[in-house]
């Protein structure tokens, strides 16, 4: 069974998309903030990772570059999910090794589609 | 030839005959068989009578003949045998000798008689014995021919004696053929002995002329180079003579010039290979020597005690340096003798051959040739020497008239005076370049004209008339000032000087100078001038509002003006003189003011040099100081002016200005942070909402029944309004506070207006419009995509939404460098006065088909910001009630960024958490807008 981490801080988003990844049929785990998030991260490593870019403590582009840079993280695909950045944001955050992008408001629908493109293309890559 | 050759067939005929005879009998011997008996008395009775004949009355027995007969037979034969060997050696020997003598390489050259002697004696006696031989042989045979037993050994022994005759006569003929070969040898022996010293002979002589013509041509080549130095010439003579002709002493006379004397000029002396000088020699001494010598050319005495001219010589003279030969050559000049040169052979006797007699001449010749060159050598060297001299002299001569003609040439050519030559009719004759540039007629032009033609006017008619004819009576004319006219017709003061002076042919030339006046009023003009200027800058200096002095090289001030006093606060008297500053300069300045006014000195400008000044109460301000130099006259002590502007205040105002900026900037930072966090923390909650509205509408928690649905969806569908209402609210601020960034990268432009056509796709459907695009392929632009998508999307937004049937059109195309996007479409349109609010936020369009309208009131006036202040493009519309609008946007294709001002990104504050963020700035929000309103310009 897939098993995602969701890194998230705002509960209700994060019972949302917990709901609909579990609605999928995907085993999911979860972290409040950027460093817990990291540290699961790494020390269980999941099927792939949804990161909200608004965190707490360190920030979700921070936070990719930590799971990038450890070995185990190197290859876990990662798709961030952010409400209305900034232009210029998205390039940034597929530099540091984003493997897909989202915008908030998810779109129930079509949010698995894009979570199964952005795996698809990980491992087909 | 013929006759030996009869000779031979008579010997040929008689050799055969006696062969015959002897054929004959030895066949009649051998047909007897008959024994005969030799010891019988009647033998000879049986023999031939020839032998009776000679002896008739011979009684005498045989029988020891007939006994030995073939034993002496035999000895015979061997002494024939013998005999032809000693021939065939004496053969042998004369053929080698004659072959050596032949074959010899020294044959021609062999000079000693080594002649062939032919042994005539030898050949004599041998040739007496073969005969002899051969007699007693041929005796013996017919005697006791009978007597052999065997008759074989006659036959034998007949063709033994045969062989022998034949070969000893063959022999014989070779030694006779030797001996005429051997003579003819030793005549051309002879012959070529004697060619032999005939050549050597010519030889001799050959070698002895090419060395005499050598030296001969050594001696000429030698005189060639050597002139000046004639006794070189003669030791080179003597010696070279002594060389040529091998004789022992060679000198050189002289005959002094009454002929009374010979001076010895040279005498060599070979074995000794020594030059010297030999007593002279008196006429009166030797009166037949001299008289000798003046009648002939060369004078050849083979033996010095035969001949009459050296008979007088001293016998001392002679036999002291043992001479046995003299060859005199005389040396003519001019038809007399003038020397004599002497070879003197030593030891007897000498016969000179004639090629030394001829030498002699031709050394003679070349002596003359040197005595002449000499002399003439002589009177050239003192011709030259004296054209030498006569030469300096012109030339100096030359060169101070041509100095002096260049100078005067020189002073005219560049006079500042006008000159002109006239002749005594008024004409020109020359002018100089002056008189040419003040005239402006040209020299070619003005030779030949009067003056008063050239510059003649009704005014200056009778003057100069008046002027001519003093002249002509020879007065000089002195600082007359007089009015001419120039080429173009323009007038010039002249102060004219003129004379007459004669020239050099005694021609009366008037000279004319001139002045022209003009330049000197123009220089007194500029005075004039110069003193108003001066007068205007004095009262500037004076009034003007900012403090002047004048520093001189050492840094005293001159000079100040009444502000510069003021300022300083001295009395102008405690200024004047002092040091500037040691005076004004504070002490944290003067470092600087030193080295610039040091630099300033040398020729730079300083402008907006900041010194602190201090004025007499020791307050210091800040100023701005100008420093140059001033150079006012040549070779004047340079000045400087230095001018101050006191910019303590503006300083100050600088200084709040700055404080007051940081200040406005931290401001708008705090702005910029509170907009990027409200964009965040307004829009997490709306997320929320609008993401569980859509999970519960899709039944994704369970069936909902309509009336759930169709509220749900009312609640959603504000949702969404709210949050692009806040996305439009914060993008216009952003907009406004000028922190919304142009992201510029390269796209096309058909998948953009693709990806619009798609969003929009769902609201078409419903409305059942059509929507078409029309847009050039590879369509390539450079700017930021977002923007362009928003506004591109909310225009055809629009334009579906006031649409309720027929077509939305966009168009694409490209002119130069703008991008023009028309979206038209046939919607309700929009009435004039609704066109100029348009624009306006919050202004919404009354739609007279009561259109429920979905938005924000804020689209177009965000469009058209983005556009303008973005993306530096333009948004305008055409349109008409009830029949449709056209909205054309315009923007460049390539767009170059411009924001210097960063972006804020929440990005960008990693260790910020945000919400902290979002309250600082919150909390300073009062102030934010305060601020940002006092900056906004």
């Amino acid at each position: 069974m897939t098993v995602a981490l969701i890194i998230e801080d705002n509960e209700n988003n994060l019972e949302l998309i917990r709901f609909i990844l579990e609605q999928a049929h995907y085993k999911t785990r979860f972290a409040m903030s950027g460093l817990e998030g990291v540290q699961q991260a790494v020390t269980i490593p999941p099927d792939f990772i949804i990161l909200d870019i608004q965190l707490p403590d360190i920030n979700g582009l921070e936070v990719l570059k930590r799971i990038r840079a450890h070995p185990v993280g190197r290859d876990i695909p990662i798709i961030a999910m952010t409400s209305y950045a900034m232009s210029g944001d998205r390039e940034r955050l597929l530099a540091a090794g984003c493997t897909s992008y989202i915008e908030k408001p998810i779109d129930p629908m079509l949010v698995i589609q894009q979570i199964e493109q952005a795996i698809n293309k990980k491992t087909i890559r | 030839m013929a006759k030996s050759r009869w000779l031979r067939k008579i010997a040929g005929m008689f050799w055969i005959h006696v062969i015959g005879i002897h054929v004959l009998m030895l066949f009649s011997v051998s047909s007897q068989a008959k024994p005969i008996d030799f010891y019988s008395s009647d033998f000879l009775a049986q023999y031939p009578r020839i032998f009776a004949l000679i002896y008739p009355d011979y009684q005498f027995s045989l029988s020891w003949i007939i006994t030995y007969k073939f034993e002496f037979a035999l000895a015979i034969l061997f002494l024939l045998a013998a005999i032809l060997l000693a021939l065939l050696l004496l053969d042998w020997q004369l053929r080698r000798m004659v072959t050596q003598r032949f074959l010899s390489p020294t044959f021609s050259a062999e000079t000693n008689a080594d002649h062939i002697h032919y042994p005539t004696h030898k050949v004599w006696v041998i040739g007496m014995l073969f005969v002899a031989c051969l007699i007693v042989f041929f005796v013996h045979m017919l005697l006791t021919y009978q007597f052999y037993a065997d008759q074989r050994y006659v036959q034998w022994m007949s063709v033994g004696f045969f062989v022998f005759v034949l070969y000893g006569s063959y022999l014989f003929g070779n030694l006779k053929r030797s001996k005429q070969l051997e003579k003819l040898i030793n005549k051309l022996h002879m012959q070529n002995i004697d060619k032999n010293i005939v050549q050597e002979k010519l030889q001799q002589s050959e070698q002895r002329l090419q060395k005499q013509n050598a030296s001969l041509a050594h001696l000429a080549t030698m005189q060639l180079g050597n002139w000046q130095n004639p006794e070189a010439i003669f030791r080179e003579i003597a010696q070279v003579s002594a060389d040529a002709l091998n004789v022992e002493r060679v000198s050189v006379w002289r005959f002094n010039d009454s002929f009374t004397q010979l001076e010895c000029l040279g005498l060599y002396i070979k074995s000794k290979h020594l030059h010297t000088v030999s007593m002279p020699l008196n006429a009166a001494d030797l009166p037949e020597y001299f008289k000798h010598l003046k009648q002939s050319r060369v004078i050849s005495i083979n033996d010095v005690y035969q001949h009459p001219a050296t008979s007088e010589f001293t016998q001392s003279y002679l036999q002291n340096n043992n001479i046995g030969a003299m060859l005199d050559g005389t040396i003519w000049l001019n038809n007399e003798v003038i020397g004599v040169i002497c070879h003197e052979h030593v030891d007897g006797p000498r016969e000179w051959t004639l090629d030394e007699q001829n030498f002699v001449g031709s050394i003679t010749d070349l002596a003359r040739l040197t005595i002449e060159a000499h002399k003439r050598q002589q009177l050239e060297d003192s011709l030259s020497h004296q054209q030498k001299h006569l030469e300096t002299i012109v030339q100096k001569r030359t060169a101070s008239i041509e100095n002096n003609a260049k100078l005067f040439r020189f002073l005219v050519e560049r006079a500042p005076v006008t000159i002109l030559y006239m002749n005594i009719a008024n004409e020109i004759i020359e002018m100089n370049p002056e008189a040419e540039r003040i005239s402006g007629y040209s020299r070619e032009f003005a030779i030949g004209k009067t003056y008063q033609e050239l510059f003649g006017t009704e005014q200056n008619k009778q003057q100069l008339s008046v002027i001519n004819k003093e002249v002509a009576y020879g007065r000089k004319i002195q600082g007359e000032e007089v009015t001419i006219r120039c080429a173009d017709g323009s007038l010039v003061d002249l102060t004219i000087s003129r004379s007459m002076e004669m020239d050099d042919d005694n021609n009366p030339v008037i000279i004319s100078i001139g002045q022209d006046m003009s330049k000197q009023r123009a220089l007194e003009a500029n005075a004039q001038k110069l003193i108003e200027s001066e007068r205007r800058y004095s009262y500037i200096v004076q009034h003007a509002p900012l403090p002047i002095i004048i520093i001189d090289k050492k840094g005293r001030i001159i000079e100040a003006n009444p502000e510069a006093i003021s300022d300083a606060g001295y009395s102008r008297d405690a200024m004047i003189g002092q040091n500037f500053i040691e005076l004004l300069v504070a002490k944290e300045s003067r470092k600087k003011a030193v080295s610039t006014s040091a630099r300033a000195m040398k020729g730079e400008d300083f402008r907006a040099i900041e010194l602190l000044l201090q004025n007499s109460a020791g307050e210091k301000y800040e100023y701005q100081c100008s420093l140059g130099a001033v150079v006012e006259s040549a070779g004047d002590e340079g000045k400087l002016v230095a001018i101050a502007l006191d910019i303590s205040r503006q300083k100050a105002l600088q200084a709040s200005l700055i404080t007051a900026r940081e200040s406005a900037e931290s401001a708008d930072r705090i702005k910029s942070m509170f907009v990027a966090s409200m964009s965040h923390e307004l829009r997490t909650p709306l997320n929320s909402i609008i993401g569980f509205l859509g999970v519960v509408l899709h039944g994704m928690s369970g069936e909902l029944n309509l009336k759930q649905k169709d509220q749900l969806s009312r609640a959603y569908h504000s949702a969404q309004h709210l949050l692009s209402l806040i996305s439009d609210v914060i993008d216009i601020s952003k907009i406004e506070a000028g922190f919304l960034e142009v992201h510029i990268e390269k796209f096309e432009l058909e998948p953009l207006l693709a990806e619009i056509e798609h969003a929009i796709a769902h609201i078409v459907e419903e409305k059942n419009i059509e929507i078409t695009i029309e847009c050039a392929p590879n369509l390539k632009l450079q700017t930021d995509r977002k923007r362009l998508y928003q506004v591109i999307l909310n225009v055809v937004s629009n334009a579906v939404k006031y649409t309720t049937k027929g077509a939305v059109n966009i168009n694409a195309s490209i002119d130069k460098n703008w991008l023009t996007v028309a979206v038209s479409d046939t919607g309700i349109g929009i009435s004039e006065a609704d066109l100029a609010k348009l624009f306006q936020p919050f202004e919404r369009i009354d739609s007279p088909l009561k259109i429920k309208t979905l938005g924000t009131g804020l689209g177009l006036y965000l469009t058209r910001k983005i556009l303008f202040q973005l993306l530096s493009g333009t948004v305008e519309v055409q349109s008409e009630l009830g029949k449709g609008s056209t909205f054309t946007i315009k923007l460049p294709i390539k767009i170059v960024n411009t924001v210097t001002e960063p972006s804020v990104s929440i990005l960008d504050e990693a260790s910020t958490p945000a919400s902290t963020l979002a309250a600082n700035a919150l909390a300073k929000s009062s102030l934010t807008l305060t601020n940002s309103e006092k900056s906004r310009p």
